[in-house]
């Protein structure tokens, strides 16, 4: 019975380091591949990507063959922020499924956060290429005009957002609206995903980084509070929660409203 | 088998896929599956300095905007070899394509300018003057220029200015201040000497190797405490630059008999600027690489009596000696040749 575990009595042996880890190991080896893959998503949906890195591997260390692992590996290095990181394991990863449409359009979107738009046009346009119907390689064209400043970045979005409605590819899109310095746009998006799911903390989150970022403390303040409602341990809302309580910024984020140009 | 990437049913036994040619025996392959992970720090500089993003950007700049043809395009309109090479004086180039008028105009401009520039030679107002006359010849060479490559939009233009200016000044400029720095650096005293003031300029010859009788420009930096009476101390300090005459060179055996300076036994031609205040009774032999220049112009020293101040005062490392000061062109009313 799990739930009596960590009741103490007088007579029960505290267990040892190697039991622990033969324990793990076990409980572990329960776990199928699936499983991983499930807790790496589940990871992602709550913006711990980290920890979602870690479980794609998992995943991948009992079944290579995992496609979404290693499109999720990319995904959650760009997310990390480590750009030649994640083209360099996009390129491994396309050694092992050539052409492969998500796969191509993630080491584009590496290629476009490094810089180097030429190849991620070429990237992009492989990947759109590809048969079947796909909402990744739509976000990373998307992407990529959005880099380009061509204005038919909305179109690409969309047309991401009609593929695949799942509230997670408009938290994506937000964010690299977020991270060109979009900020309108982004809480555009992030106000529909926060729509569609008002019961996910991430979302939230998303909402009161945008908001953070357009100079709205006020409305950021309420969905950070949102977020740690639904999610009373989300470290990321109450870090920026604590940082936005220490630092208000009121005369910065007045100019900020003042000059917002996007 | 189904292939994963695909979803290709293969023939059985296949080791690849024959559509997309992912191997089928992935599942089982010995792969790393743990991707390169950046460290903190390499994170915080890619941020700090985004070499690779700069690099990309430009690289797509300069293919964007055909670079490359753009260069072509200019050299091959440039204005012709002689009317480049006669750029460097402004106005003689439209006096080789007949146009007098802007040639004058530019030529006496620029001389206009210039003449200034020498008389306040080394102040802020001959900074000035060159300045002015650095501009009308990078405006003659500009007009060359324009007439070569008519019908340029303003930006061309702006551009085009600034690489005109940029040429004149590394190609003609530069060396040529460089040059006139060696042998006629102006430079203005800092302090007030008992033989020059704050203010004055003076040419410095740099280059020239330091000769008996030549009054120089030397880094003086002093500092000694004296006990001329029982019960009675002084120091002395003095740091900055000091203009006087070189007495004696290396080797040389010097002796001052009543205020009479002698040199290796023969009386001295030259004497210090300001000969008044010099001891009665000097000897010494100056040192290797040293020179005995007596700091005669400094007010500090200039009432002491004290013969070991003068000898330590006076003898001059090769390495503070700056160079041969010899003529004061500011203020206009001293202009003279330093002897």
């Amino acid at each position: 019975m799990r739930r009596f575990n960590r009741l103490e009595f007088a007579d029960r042996q505290e267990p040892s380091q190697a039991t622990l880890e033969q324990l793990s190991h076990e409980r572990a080896a329960e776990h199928d591949e699936h499983y991983w893959i499930k807790a790496a998503t589940d990871d992602r949906r709550n913006g711990y990507h980290e920890s979602a890195l870690r479980h794609y591997s998992r995943a991948l260390e009992m079944d290579k063959s995992l496609v979404a692992g290693w499109v999720g590996q990319v995904q959650m290095l760009i997310a990390l922020a480590e750009y030649p990181e994640a083209e360099l394991w996009s390129r491994k990863a396309l050694e092992l499924f050539k052409n492969n449409a998500d796969l191509l359009a993630v080491r584009g979107q590496a290629l476009c956060r490094m810089g180097d738009l030429k190849n991620a046009q070429a990237s992009c346009d492989a990947a759109i290429n590809q048969q079947g119907s796909f909402s990744i390689p739509w976000i990373a064209r998307g992407e990529l005009m959005l880099a380009r400043k061509e204005n038919i970045d909305d179109y690409c979005f969309d047309k991401a957002v009609q593929l695949d409605p799942d509230w997670l590819v408009l938290l994506e899109i937000g964010t690299i609206y977020l991270h060109y310095d979009r900020a309108t746009k982004a809480l555009q998006r992030i106000r529909l995903a926060v729509e569609k799911t008002p019961d996910h903390a991430y979302c939230w989150y998303c909402q009161g980084v945008c908001e953070l970022a357009l100079g709205l403390t006020g409305p950021a303040e309420k969905s950070f509070n949102h977020c740690l409602q639904l999610m009373p341990k989300h470290s990321l809302a109450l870090r920026s929660l604590n940082e936005l309580k220490q630092n208000r910024r009121v005369l910065l984020n007045f100019f900020r409203r003042l000059f917002r140009f996007s | 088998m189904q292939c994963t990437n695909c979803g290709f049913q293969n023939m059985p036994g296949s080791e690849v896929c024959g559509r997309c040619s992912t191997g089928l025996g992935l599942a089982t392959a010995v792969v790393d599956v743990n991707p390169p992970r950046a460290g903190s720090l390499s994170k915080y500089f890619r941020r700090v300095l985004p070499v690779r993003m700069v690099y990309f950007r430009t690289r797509s700049a300069l293919h964007a905007e055909n670079v490359a043809a753009r260069v072509r395009h200019a050299t091959a309109t440039l204005p012709p070899r002689p009317l480049i090479l006669r750029l460097i004086v402004p106005g003689w180039s439209h006096f080789y394509i007949k146009q007098p008028f802007r040639g004058h105009l530019f030529l006496w401009g620029f001389v206009a300018c210039l003449l200034p520039t020498f008389l306040y030679f080394g102040t802020t107002w001959g900074s000035i003057w060159l300045g002015m006359a650095f501009s009308v010849h990078s405006s003659a060479a500009l007009d060359i220029v324009t007439q070569s490559l008519p019908g340029a939009g303003v930006r061309d233009r702006i551009v085009r200015s600034i690489i005109v200016s940029a040429i004149l000044g590394l190609v003609l400029y530069l060396p040529a201040m460089w040059l006139i720095g060696g042998f006629a650096g102006p430079h203005t005293v800092q302090t007030d000497l008992v033989t020059f003031r704050t203010g004055d300029v003076l040419l410095v010859n740099r280059w020239e190797a330091p000769r008996r009788g030549e009054v120089v420009l030397y880094e003086f930096n002093y500092n000694t405490m004296l006990a001329p009476g029982y019960g009675e101390r002084e120091t002395v300090q003095y740091a900055g630059e000091n203009i006087d005459r070189i007495l004696a060179m290396p080797g040389d055996h010097v002796q001052c008999n009543s205020g009479r300076l002698l040199i290796n036994g023969s009386p001295s031609l030259w004497q210090p600027l300001n000969p008044r205040p010099l001891p009665k009774e000097i000897s010494l032999t100056v040192p290797d690489d040293h020179y005995l220049i007596l700091p005669s112009g400094v007010p500090g020293l200039a009432g002491l009596q004290d013969a070991n101040l003068w000898l330590s005062a006076g003898n001059i490392s090769r390495a503070d000696i700056v160079g041969r000061a010899y003529l004061q062109i500011h203020p206009l009313s001293q202009f003279h040749f330093i002897r």
